[in-house]
């Protein structure tokens, strides 16, 4: 496996286990008084933490000659997982804006619906947006990784 | 689907004195796993990397590569 190949792996991995935990926490936390940026902060750290501490297994796990090479194909195929990303990442940021009326007018139907407060709804909508979008990336760039492409 | 460009690299290196993918890759400058993309077919180069290879045996382009109809 390339250097960039496992650097897929591990944005995929990091994006998917922290912040998949950071949404499933929030879930949990629905209408209880949470310290919810604290949440979010410790997402941030462990987040950074994980990919550091990946990226240098990787780095010591890669001969230095093949860390060193800009390979076209491997260039192709970022360029193409970027356009998947930044295309996904539009659209539902396009979504988000279009759906901002009903986020911000709230869930009236749950009284204590912890997304009924649009401070949290939106910038929590909008991190899901940016994480899901991050997710389709490196999973379109694994998948040219594997098929060869 | 694969590209109709077919190449000889399994064939090349075998005569290079079983020329691994990886000496090759280090050769041209690109990483193993293109080498074995382009060896399958799965990957065409671009004109520059076809060029390389094709220096790394010392033998002319289409000797490496050639259109399957």
């Amino acid at each position: 496996m390339s250097f960039r190949e496992k650097a897929a792996w591990i944005s995929l991995a990091v994006t998917v286990g922290v912040w998949g935990h950071y949404f499933w926490k929030l879930g949990s936390l629905l209408g209880q008084e949470a310290d919810l940026t604290r949440l979010f902060v410790n997402s941030v750290v462990l987040s950074i933490g994980a990919q550091i501490a990946l990226q240098l297994v990787a780095h010591v796990t890669t001969p230095a000659a093949e860390r060193s090479i800009s390979d076209e194909r491997e260039d192709r195929i970022e360029s193409r997982a970027t356009s998947v990303g930044y295309t996904a990442l539009t659209i539902l940021v396009v979504t988000l804006a279009l759906a901002s009326p009903l986020i911000i007018g709230g869930f009236g139907e749950v009284p204590h619906d912890l997304f009924a407060d649009a401070a949290v709804a939106m910038p929590n909508l909008i991190i899901l947006a940016v994480i899901v979008a991050e997710a389709l990336r490196s999973l379109t760039a694994i998948a040219f990784y594997r098929l060869g492409r | 689907m694969a590209a109709p460009i077919r190449n000889r690299l399994r064939e090349l290196r075998f005569h290079a004195g079983e020329m691994t993918q990886a000496e090759l890759a280090l050769k041209v400058g690109v990483t193993r796993q293109t080498i074995v993309a382009i060896e399958k077919a799965q990957y065409a180069p671009s004109l520059e990397v076809a060029f390389r290879l094709a220096r790394a045996f010392d033998v002319g382009i289409e000797r490496v590569f050639w259109w399957e109809e």
